[in-house]
């Protein structure tokens, strides 16, 4: 016999040394298994007698034995008490306060009961996103008003409908009924439009940062420049394979942002207020030089570019002429045409003398190597761009010390403003802008780091544009002699810049051999799990492939989110396809990814007839609501399945497995390819970084303010359905059910 | 007892899904199946369809279902159909009858592939063999990017 002393103890916890969190879990372990696997009450037949709730009963074992209170105990009386412990402090708790409103045991105390369900469960779930929110106070508040003052009102709900959609069109009802007093629709409204909130409420969508392998912290960087101090860097890559080299990644992140160093000086003994004062002014300087980043700051104009090439030709021997020269005519800081001069053969940034004396710029862009497979590389391992000086610009020049600020002050009474080295060095970059000239262009003609340009990582330029640019400006900007590099030179062949380039007869091949595939796998109206899926899965990836071909959306976890994201009418499509920061944004589909996504849509609806029958959970759950065009019942518009019909979601690594045995080179050669294809198409580099969602701090397309119209969206898309023709991409139709 | 329900309000009971997963591999000869329908007519019974149930003893009880306004020609039509169906099963390419071997070996158990005479370690090519469809060496299918990439050592490899 144990001792007496034993009962009194506390029985020992039932998830014994496990953490808070960890016994969240084991108890919503616990409580799954009881729900799933437990019977209900079976009603008794003739020789077997009735079985109880042995769930209800689990259930409540588990409540008791986990938190010490009998769970079946919660009888009125208990909530009266609870009710008397929070009288005159109902403001304090209204979930308490609602939950515990005696109702009476009459038609319309079951009516208050239910309606009480259903307001805390709503109130729940807005809570998760907002916990503050005041409609949820208003309604819990409201509802036991409603219950206490009104009953004859509640009466009128019976009886509560039992889907959350009909109860909130029942509330709206008796809201707008006539003769309603305003006193009663004012306590209605609140709770509507709680319960209103969760029905519209659409399933967030959760895009997992890192998932699987070939993650790889990137540390912070700082990198100072003056008195601001920029960071990069602080965030986890995804698998290249998936969202490109990490070096493509930090491009694209969202720029880690600039500091300002303050330097204390222990000498000033400026007051305070002044000190304050003068670092506002340091502050909102470079806020505002944020903003004008790449754009144009302070630019030379036509008159004085004139004005200072015809010094520095007419004496080209002064001191510092020839520095200033070769910095105007590469767009390059005099420090950095030193330092280029003086570069090994190996260095970034080089400049040599040609044969004939004359200078010459050779670029290396080290862009990462892409994720492809080896017979589609089309590019060395490390190719460099070398551009031409005009005709004038010898080697020689660049002797002697760089100061020129002589011939600046020589200028200076000819004109109206000061002269400097730095707009000197950025006039090739604001020319170039300003005639037309694309940001990954101007960023490999004047040496700019790709990780501070995005577009310069998914963009392959034709050299012979890129030569063209270059003497277009020498020529026509600063009116110098140009000789361009022999036509069929490796300077003007082929292309440079991202390593993805893929041939047009490729990706005519691939579209090709998908449908010759989808050809295949044409099933009747009736057939196995695992034929369906095969199909369904080929479908849907002709589908992807082909919408991210045509939008430039970015590979993520539950791409194009949901149909009632596209309009199908239009072809506007919502985009958001960053998995942290902002990123959103419209495109329009061209006729031929809305003819796919029709013909998409199709495919759904037939092939939740064929799944009716053998996984008709599936078919309610996840088939239908996918093909949903509007509303919030949708749920993504993409996902595979497993060979026994079993859903398997949209994530990254799944996209990778279903492309493993159709394309394996990294996910995001989509972007690559529409890039540099619509480059060379002279489509307006404004109109490509809109649609690619690159954009920098205060140029947004989509912003109020900005310039950039549905027309400009339009004009690209056309461009996009040429394209796209070019390389065999058209709508296919479903292969499930065709006779 | 007759009971007619939309397709739709009716689903497949769980014990007989992988059957009909199995028999789903003849989805594309489109059959269309035989209850026995019988319709009344002057005090008695005439069945028009489920030929195979209509052949048994005498006092075996049969289910059937009743129909009332059909045609005669809209007899002869269900009668024929129940016929044709034969017809499409015996005229089934060796490709579907390989496809319902495959889904009836996934899907039947051991003690039922026995009882069909078929060696669980070889079941698949005795069943192909027993459809009069035996397989055949078939190369792999040829993955998409392999297609890709012979297409294009085969254009000559420009680029």
């Amino acid at each position: 016999m144990s001792g007496g002393w034993e009962e009194h103890e506390a029985p020992p916890p039932l998830f014994g040394p496990l953490l808070p969190e960890d016994r969240a879990i084991a108890l919503r372990a616990t409580i799954g298994l009881f729900e799933g696997h437990l019977p209900g009450r079976i009603a008794g037949t003739a020789g077997r007698p009735t079985e109880p709730d042995r769930r209800a009963e689990a259930l409540a074992a588990l409540v008791t034995v986990e938190t010490g209170m009998a769970a079946e105990a919660v009888r009125p009386a208990d909530l009266t008490r609870i009710a008397a412990r929070l009288r005159g402090r109902l403001q304090e708790s209204p979930f308490a306060a609602l939950l515990a409103t005696p109702s009476e045991p009459s038609a319309a105390g079951v009516i208050a009961e239910e309606l009480v369900a259903w307001v805390l469960a709503a109130a729940l779930v807005r809570m998760r996103e907002a916990p503050r929110e005041n409609a949820i106070t208003a309604a819990l508040r409201n509802t036991r008003l409603l219950i206490v003052q009104d009953p004859g009102l509640l009466a009128r709900l019976a009886p509560l409908p039992t889907g959350l959609g009909a109860l909130v069109a029942k509330v709206r009802a008796l809201e707008e009924s006539a003769g309603l007093p305003t006193r009663l629709r004012h306590r209605l409204a609140p709770i509507r439009y709680l319960l209103d909130r969760w029905n519209r409420s659409k399933p967030a969508i959760f895009r997992p940062g890192g998932e699987g392998n070939g993650e790889e912290e990137r540390p912070v960087r700082r990198q100072r420049e003056g008195d601001i101090v920029r960071l990069t860097g602080g965030f986890r890559t995804a698998p290249m394979m998936a969202e490109g080299t990490a070096a493509e990644q930090e491009a694209e992140a969202a720029s880690g942002g600039d500091a300002l160093v303050v330097v204390e000086d222990m000498g000033d003994l400026a007051p305070g207020p002044v000190l304050r004062r003068r670092t506002v002014r340091i502050a909102r300087a470079v806020a505002t030089r944020a903003l004008a980043l790449p754009a144009e700051n302070d630019p030379m104009t036509a008159h004085e570019a004139a004005r200072l090439v015809e010094v520095l030709t007419h004496d080209p021997a002064a001191p510092g002429a020839g520095h200033l020269l070769t910095s105007l005519a590469f767009g390059l800081p005099v420090e950095t045409v030193l330092s280029a001069r003086a570069a090994a053969v190996t260095a970034r940034l080089r400049l040599s003398a040609g044969p004939d004396g004359r200078l010459a710029l050779s670029l290396v862009h080290r862009l990462p190597d892409p994720e492809l497979i080896e017979e589609l590389r089309s590019r060395a391992a490390e190719e460099c761009l070398v551009l031409l000086a005009p005709r004038d610009l010898t080697a020689g020049a660049l002797q002697g010390p760089p100061a020129g600020t002589e011939i600046l002050a020589r200028l200076r009474p000819r004109l109206a403003r000061p002269m400097t080295a730095g707009r000197i060095a950025r006039y090739k970059s604001d020319w170039l802008r300003r005639a037309g000239a694309d940001m990954a262009v101007i960023g490999f003609l004047t040496g700019v780091d790709p990780a501070r340009r995005a577009q310069m990582h998914y963009t392959a330029a034709h050299r012979a544009d890129l030569q063209d640019w270059h003497a277009r400006y020498l020529g026509e900007a600063l009116g110098l002699t140009v000789t361009r590099p022999e036509p069929g030179s490796p300077e003007t062949s082929g292309a440079y810049g991202s390593g993805i380039r893929l041939d047009d007869d490729i990706l005519r091949a691939l579209f090709d051999e998908q449908r010759r595939r989808l050809r295949d796998l044409r099933t009747g109206p009736v057939a196995p799990l695992s034929r369906i899926a095969a199909a369904h899965n080929a479908f849907a990836l002709y589908t992807l492939m082909l919408l991210y071909l045509a939008t430039g959306h970015r590979p993520v976890s539950h791409p194009f989110e949901l149909l009632s994201d596209i309009d199908l009418e239009t072809g506007l499509v919502w985009i958001a396809d960053k998995a942290t920061g902002p990123g959103s944004r419209a495109a329009l589909l061209p006729p031929v990814a809305r003819a796919q996504v029709a013909a998409f849509r199709t495919h759904l609806l037939r092939l939740a007839e064929m799944l009716a029958l053998p996984t008709p959970g599936l078919v309610t759950q996840r088939v239908r609501p996918a093909a949903v065009t509007a509303g919030p019942a949708g749920r993504t518009l993409f996902f595979f399945l497993g060979a026994r019909g079993e859903l398997r979601e949209m994530t990254l690594q799944a996209q990778l497995a279903e492309l493993a045995d159709v394309f394996p080179i990294q996910l995001n050669w989509t972007r690559h390819t529409l890039r540099s294809r619509l480059l060379a198409d002279r489509a307006a580099p404004q109109s490509i970084d809109a649609l690619l969602g690159h954009s920098h701090l205060g140029e947004e397309p989509f912003a109020s303010g900005s310039g950039f119209s549905m027309g400009d969206l339009r004009v690209l898309s056309l461009r996009i359905e040429a394209a796209l023709q070019d390389w065999g991409v058209t709508p296919c139709e479903t292969p499930l059910g065709a006779r | 007892m007759n009971h007619r329900c939309l397709r739709s309000a009716l689903a497949l009971h769980p014990s007989a899904a992988p059957a009909f997963d199995a028999w789903s591999a003849l989805g594309e000869l489109g059959l269309r199946g035989a209850a026995v329908r019988a319709v009344r007519l002057e005090g008695g019974v005439l069945a028009f369809t489920g030929f195979a149930r209509l052949s048994g003893a005498a006092e075996e009880e049969l289910d059937v279902q009743l129909e009332e306004g059909l045609t005669p020609a809209q007899v002869a039509e269900a009668a024929w159909e129940e016929v044709e169906d034969v017809l499409r099963l015996l005229a089934a390419p060796p490709r579907v009858r390989q496809a319902f071997a495959r889904e009836l070996v996934r899907h039947a158990s051991a003690a039922r592939l026995a009882g069909w005479g078929v060696s669980v370690g070889r079941a698949l090519p005795a069943l192909a063999q027993r459809l009069h469809a035996p397989l055949r060496e078939e190369p792999a299918p040829l993955r998409i990017i392999d297609a890709i990439l012979a297409r294009r050592r085969g254009g000559g490899g420009s680029g």
